[in-house]
């Protein structure tokens, strides 16, 4: 199943920059910082490191499944997104993330289910009227 | 550091509800003049104020928003000094002003809080409350507070198992409560089935579980014990007065109050007491999870174990350790700059046996829990403040 929205182009605006990117294998994937010194990893990524200070920091690519940490589903908007919208944290290995759901009407959500990085449209600018990408997440079939 | 005891000489506080027509500095004003009439401390007397607001500059009204009102009440002439830190603006301003006479920079203090929340662009509000968050991705991306709130008891009935009904009870009671505080916003007679049917908000947290939003202020007036003394019949004594951020660099355990677990332990620490102590207790419920959270962050139940004191009835008016008398800010209101001060009026007149119809049976020892704000999930500040009539 494709993991990017088909309106996706290089020129599309994303609510944070820099946050995710499309991998060599043309699935996206989150950047982070990793820390040299200490390992820490943070998301979004930081000019230096808040565990230990040191800017001795690089890119990291974040892992594209983890699991449902929690969630909840909006019945009540935000500009530019249309409720009702499922958002909650996800667990990536090393490091835990904001993010909102997609497909949790198909396949309802659990705590503790294993999810998948896709990237997504947002919602809408609501300056421009255009669309604004960035990650979302979304269940997994069952386990065989 | 000379330590000297603090107390309370007397508190004020509006109305709290939609102030329709009045300004932010008349309800703020009437707070602070009934705390000043109610007690033999003249303007002239008061050395320092600290008041806590979060919208006023951004609603182009007043960034001396302080000064605005103490001139109302002819307090002039001192420093007067803003605190904003998101839904516990008003407690953090009062521990401010708690710290100077504690300190013995001054003998006679103000601390208060006050908001205006209706009358305004709900775009305006809302954007007031979204800036309590992480605005650069959780807010950019539709993180709301009831979200948040949603987000906790999902995590916690995953944990725990479903608490689902024992929380429309916690906004049953607060609204019991509040038709018993002539000053409370949401006067509402409402049973377990109202909060259960009432529509989704960010499941499962459902309209009645929410706090509304709400004009409103709050004033106290604190001294050095041995002053407090001359001034008034009954000092309220300061036994602790705490707060603390959050751990962001660790995981967030989202079915645990663990920032309320360690500002308890200063607070109860800083008092020499534990929870079994308490009489009565005003926390944070701008949504019904966090009061059931909050029983296990103050631990007046072991973790898992909140929603017992709900059936069993502990936390009722005339229960155990009586919870939210006031209302709460399910009932009462939360204007979120003023919600802080209003819990330490609430325990001051529970302390001096002043509440009227919602009185808890002869308390002396009360404790106030506030919280403001999120980063990553976590909260952004919880206070802890202890009072007693010794
Ligand atoms: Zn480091």
């Amino acid at each position: 199943m494709r993991q990017v929205h088909p309106d996706y182009n290089e020129s599309s605006g994303l609510v944070v920059d820099g946050s995710i990117r499309i991998a060599a294998d043309d699935n996206p994937v989150l950047i982070g910082t990793e820390c040299s010194e200490c390992e820490y990893v943070v998301f979004p990524s930081r000019p230096f490191c808040r565990n230990c200070l040191s800017d001795n920091v690089s890119d990291v690519e974040l892992a594209r499944t983890g699991h449902l940490e929690t969630y909840t589903v909006a019945h009540t908007g935000q500009d530019g997104i249309e409720p009702p919208y499922a958002f909650g944290f996800v667990n990536l290995e090393n490091v835990q993330v904001y993010s909102r759901f997609t497909e949790w009407k198909e396949r309802s959500l659990e705590v503790g289910d294993q999810v998948e990085l896709v990237l997504e449209k947002i919602k809408t600018d609501p300056e421009t009227g255009e669309p604004l990408f960035g990650h979302m997440f979304r269940p997994m079939e069952e386990e065989q | 550091m000379t330590e000297n005891e603090v107390a309370v000489i007397n508190v004020g506080q509006s109305d709290f509800g939609e102030l329709e027509g009045q300004r932010v500095t008349e309800f703020g004003s009437r707070a602070v003049r009934e705390a000043l009439l109610s007690s033999s401390v003249e303007p002239d007397d008061i050395e320092e104020a600290y008041i806590g607001n979060v919208a006023t500059t951004a609603q182009d009204q007043t960034s001396v928003i302080g000064q605005a009102i103490l001139r109302e009440v002819g307090v002039t002439g001192i420093p007067v000094i803003r605190v904003e830190n998101a839904c516990a603006s008003s407690t953090c301003a009062f521990q401010e002003a708690y710290k100077r006479v504690q300190s013995g920079e001054s003998d006679i203090v103000l601390a208060m809080g006050v908001e205006k929340m209706t009358g305004v662009p709900t775009e305006v509000t809302l954007k007031d409350m979204a800036g309590a968050a992480d605005a650069e991705v959780e807010g950019a991306m539709g993180m709301t507070f009831m979200g948040l709130y949603g987000m906790r008891a999902n995590a916690y009935m995953n944990q725990f198992g479903n608490v689902r009904e024992e929380l429309a009870d916690i906004a049953v009671k607060n609204h019991d409560n509040g038709l018993k505080n002539p000053r409370a916003h949401l006067q509402l007679n409402v049973d377990r089935d109202d909060i259960l049917e009432s529509r989704p908000i960010s499941d499962p947290i459902r309209l009645l579980d929410a706090c509304p939003m709400s004009d409103g202020a709050a004033a106290a007036v604190i001294a050095r014990g041995e002053i407090a003394e001359e001034l008034v019949e009954e000092p309220i004594y300061v036994d602790a007065a705490e707060m603390l951020s959050g751990n962001y660099l660790e995981e967030v355990e989202f079915w645990r109050e663990e920032l309320d677990e360690r500002v308890a332990q200063k607070a109860y620490s800083e008092a020499g007491i534990g929870p079994d102590d308490l009489d009565v207790v005003e926390v944070h419920d701008a949504a019904t999870i966090g009061e059931l959270m909050h029983y296990e962050g103050l631990g007046l139940a072991d973790r898992g174990e909140g929603a017992s004191l709900v059936r069993s009835g502990d936390v009722m008016l005339d229960g155990r350790t009586p919870v939210n008398p006031s209302g709460g800010l399910k009932s009462r209101g939360h204007p979120v700059g003023a919600t802080g001060v209003a819990q330490i009026c609430e325990l001051v007149w529970q302390l001096r046996g002043e509440a009227g119809a919602r009185q808890v049976e002869n308390p002396s020892i009360g404790l106030a829990q506030n919280s403001g704000g999120a980063l990553v999930g976590e909260g952004g500040v919880s206070t802890v403040t202890i009072l007693s009539n010794r």
